[in-house]
Order: structure tokens, then sequence, then C-alpha cells
């Protein structure tokens, strides 16, 4: 069995190369050309019992190396030197056209080449030609993906991150595969993203920090004075059938709001998004809209949701984004206050923890108990 | 061919960077919170109490007291230092007499014994609340729990404390 240390210096020398136990894969350099390879070495450097595969240009499968093809008494670091030679050996070349041809005789950067297609979406390359963007997708302008060179591994994206994305796209073994599955995800999310769209433009959304990211598979919106709506789809590809919808706010009005809401999910319209749904079931004809929008309440009233300080930090946005909107059940107390300032607050109390269990707490200027609604904020 | 534009790097930064900018994070709201105050105190009206930042460190403050109308304390003026946690307003800041104040509450070293300062403190007190607080103690002290066992043996015979008191400040009037 090879040792955890004896890959180092074939890590030196090969650094595209990532290793698992006995497993290796990546990109390697040679003579000017680049090379894709998985490896299963359990007695490194030996080739005994090694399984070998190679994957050549032009093909999206990897190739077995055969058991023949390699010299008695080569090692891992012999197999590499004479990688050329193999690739050579097992590429078609009379079944290739002159296209074809050339890119064989290139290197990664040459599939680069071939994916770059203006018209679908731009791509971008840093300077130390180590990180490749593709970004400005045709019809998802806002979505973008970011793989590392020479070893495809995925360094960001602009999926939602309720979803383990780079597992699934790391499967692809080719770059021009894994763009594809990109592109064919953001057609599958069409309704995951419209369902937001009404959202983010009609409501006020407080929550995340606009301008939402494409990443965030929640929102959380003013319903009305006091009172917010948090919306959640757990599940991307399913919007509608993981939604869940939770009403926040003062303990009265979210008793009464949740027998609305629950009445109303009962008689779901298909044919309508979430946001007109969620007009229905309200009855009411807009969402209230941002300050200073020049929109009016709903109860036909300006909109008074007006810009409040947290009185514990006398800030209103934090820096990721959130903005004080916690109070208490007391309709004279006008306090508000961010959950996080309220949670820190509430853990230097000596009893903080267990206070947090029993309840969200009390309103720390007039003792007034808080909705445990708003504990479902700290969740974020 | 590809565009040079250098696309984002998202590097995890290291557990120590993450606390050490956490702890930045936080002295960056609590900086921003005392100006807020700063800025409130400069515009309230009330009358007998003031603070300010001690130089340039914003976590510092000098504040003044008069002593309060219709008390033995009347036409004092009290100098207090002010010195704010990183974990201010969740803990509340250590406020020492720099002038010597003769009281029943309050040491020789200066140091305060007042409920809001240590137990009952709030999140929601502000440098405003903390002087005007210090301010009315001036004039109702709590001898229960006295710092001045002398101040608080007195404190019943107002005339007596009042003569005591101004000797005890012409004493001390160079401090």
């Amino acid at each position: 069995m090879a040792e955890p240390g004896e890959w180092d210096n074939f890590l030196l020398r090969y650094p595209g190369i990532i290793v698992s136990g006995s497993k290796a894969r990546g990109t390697v350099k040679l003579n000017g050309k680049w090379y894709r390879l998985k490896v299963v070495c359990p007695h490194f450097p030996k080739l005994e019992e090694a399984r070998l595969e190679l994957l050549l240009p032009q093909q999206v499968k990897f190739t077995k190396i055969k058991k023949e093809d390699l010299k008695a008494g080569w090692t891992l670091y012999d197999l590499m030197e004479h990688l050329p030679q193999l690739q050579h050996k097992y590429s078609d070349t009379a079944n290739l056209s002159a296209k074809s041809l050339e890119i064989t005789d290139s290197n990664i950067y040459s599939e680069i080449a071939a994916l770059y297609a203006p018209q679908d979406y731009q791509l971008e390359l840093n300077d130390a030609c180590s990180l490749l963007r593709f970004s400005k997708f045709a019809g998802y302008e806002r979505h973008y993906l970011q793989v590392a060179l020479p070893t495809l591994q995925i360094t960001a994206h602009s999926l939602p991150d309720c979803v383990p994305w780079e597992e699934q796209l790391q499967k692809y073994e080719n770059l021009t595969a894994m763009v594809q599955q990109f592109r064919n995800y953001l057609q599958h999310l069409r309704a995951f993203y419209g369902n937001f769209a009404d959202i983010d433009e009609l409501c006020y959304v407080v929550q995340p920090k606009p301008p939402v990211s494409t990443k965030h598979n929640w929102r959380l919106f003013v319903l009305r004075e006091r009172v917010f709506i948090k919306l959640v789809l757990s599940d991307p590809f399913a919007p509608i059938g993981s939604m869940s919808v939770q009403i926040i706010g003062p303990t009265q009005a979210v008793e009464e709001l949740r027998r609305t809401l629950s009445d109303g999910l009962s008689e779901w319209d298909v044919e309508l998004d979430i946001h007109k749904n969620l007009l229905r079931i309200f009855d009411i004809c807009y969402f209230p809209m941002p300050p200073g929008s020049g929109w009016m309440e709903v109860d036909g009233e300006v909109n008074s949701t007006e810009q409040k300080f947290c009185n514990i930090c006398y800030s209103y946005q934090l820096e990721e984004g959130e903005i004080p909107i916690v109070s208490c059940d007391n309709p004279q107390c006008t306090l508000v206050y961010h959950a996080a300032c309220l949670k820190e607050w509430f853990n230097t109390l000596t009893d903080g923890m267990d206070f947090l269990s029993v309840s969200f707490g009390t309103c720390p200027f007039c003792k007034t108990k808080l909705s445990t609604s708003f504990s479902e904020l700290l969740a974020n | 061919m590809a565009q040079n534009i250098s696309p984002e790097h998202s590097g995890v930064d290291s557990a120590k960077q993450g606390a050490n900018s956490c702890a930045a994070k936080h002295g960056h709201a609590v900086s921003k919170r005392l100006q807020k105050e700063l800025m409130n105190l400069m515009m309230a009206t009330e009358k007998g109490i003031s603070a300010f930042p001690d130089g340039e460190n914003i976590f510092k403050w000098i504040g003044t007291i008069a002593g309060p109308a219709n008390t033995v304390y009347v036409g004092q003026k009290y100098r207090l230092s002010l010195e704010f946690p990183n974990s201010y307003p969740y803990a509340p800041p250590a406020v020492k007499f720099l002038t010597p104040c003769f009281h029943p509450n309050v040491d020789l070293a200066g140091c305060i014994c007042l409920d809001i300062l240590k137990d009952k403190w709030s999140a929601l007190y502000d440098v405003r609340t903390i002087l005007l607080s210090i301010q009315s103690l001036l004039g109702e002290p709590n001898n229960d729990s006295p710092l001045n066992a002398q101040a608080a043996m007195m404190w019943a015979d107002q005339a007596e404390y009042k003569k005591y008191l101004d000797a005890f400040y012409e004493k001390h009037k160079d401090t």
C-alpha cells in the first residue's frame, strides 16, 4: 500500500494532479501538450494492479490503457513520460478531420477556444491562466460558472446554495460537457427564478440584502406594518412542491394570518405563480413597496414602512444586509431590533441559552414577550 | 480570444483570519454606535450632562455631570471617565469619577455602585442614560449597599452632610 508521503515528489512534479488515497486524477502538461488522466495505483510508484485511464481529444469518456502497452518494470513516472506516445497510439487519427487534428496537437486552451461562443456567453480568463469564468449566458445574464485550470475544479458558480452543484458538475470529465450541463440546469431552474422575479420586483424584500443574488432560495418581505412573510423554496427543481411560507411578526397578527394562509393554501392555483397566489390568499391588490418608491400601502395609506434604526446597535442595515424588523407584542412599544443584535443580547444574559430554548425572549425595553415567529430569523 | 479579465478569486480564509476579521467587524460596529451616541448627545437638550471622546480613542470618553438641583450636590461639577469594552452595548462601560466625590455609593478611587452598570445593564442604555442615572444617584443614594460607609452614615442629617461636603470640596478643589 502506498504511504501518504510517497506521492509528494510526484505531486511536486505534476501539480495539476489531485491525490486521494491510492487514486490520482487531473491534468498534466508534457512537451507543451495537456493530458487528462485517472490512475489507481495501490503500489505507488509501481504499476502492479494499477488501473489507468486517459482522456483523448474530441472524446467525452476516458479510455482504459491496456496492460500490454506498458513495459515491464515501468513506474508511474515512466508512464507519465510516455503519455504522448500512448495518446498517439490510442487516438484513431485516420478518422479525425483536419480541424480535429488541429485540436489534437493543441492543449486544454484549444478546448477553451472551441467553447468560446460570444453569442451564448462571455468567457473570461485571468492573467495567470489559472481561472476560467463563463458568464452572461444568453437569457441568464446574471449567471456564471468559474473553474480552476488545469484541474477543472469548480471554484464559484451562481446556482442556489441549497444544492451541492459542484458534486453534480464535477462528474463531467471535460469542460464542454460541464458547461453544457450547467446550461441545462439554468433551463430547469427557470420556474424557480421566475417565482422570485415578481417578488423581487413588486414587494419590499428586506432579506437577503438587495440586490438579491441568484444563490438565495428564500425571501423575507413585508406583508403589512410589523408583519413579514418568509418564503423558502427548498428544492429549486420543484419550487411549488418544496415551498414553505412562514408569517413572522407579533403573536396576535401571526396567529390570525396563519389561519388565512392555511385556508388559502388548500385552494392554490397552479396556473398562477407564487406572488399572485399569495395576493389572492391574503385578499390584497399588492404588497407594500420599499420606502420612497412612491407606491401606496395595502390599506390605501401612503407607505409607512420607514427606515427605523435598531435600538441596540443604532444602525439600520448590518453588513450582512439584515435590517431591524423584530418588534414585541406590545403595540405601544415602537422599538425595533435586528434579530442578530437580540440574539447577541440574549446570549449575554446569565440564563441566555435556557431563555432562548424556552422562547425567543422579551423586549429589552418594555419586557413584553417577543413572538416566537421571530426565532425563524435566527436560522439564517 | 479570451478576454483578459480576472475572475474574482474565491479563496477561503484561514480560521485565524476569520476570527480577526470578526473581531474587527464587531469593533467597527461598536465605534459606529458610539459615533451615533455622540451625535445624539450633541443634539440633546439635557441640562447638566455632557460627554466627549478623550482624544482620538472613541472607546474612551470623558463625561461631566452637574450636581442636581434641590440636593446637597447643587453647584458641584464632576468629571467621569467612561471606557467602553469591545462587547458594548452587550456589556456596560467601566465608569469612574475622576473628580473626588463624597457619596455613599462612590468609593475613594471613584468607583460607582450602580445596578445598571452591573447586573441590571441593558443593551438599550447609552451614555446619556448612564450619566442621567449617575446624576439622579447623587440625590438619591442607595444606602443599603454603600461603598463609602461614612457618607452613608452621615446622609440622614442633610445639613451636617452639606457642611462636611463643602469642607471636603475645599480640601480637594485642586483635584
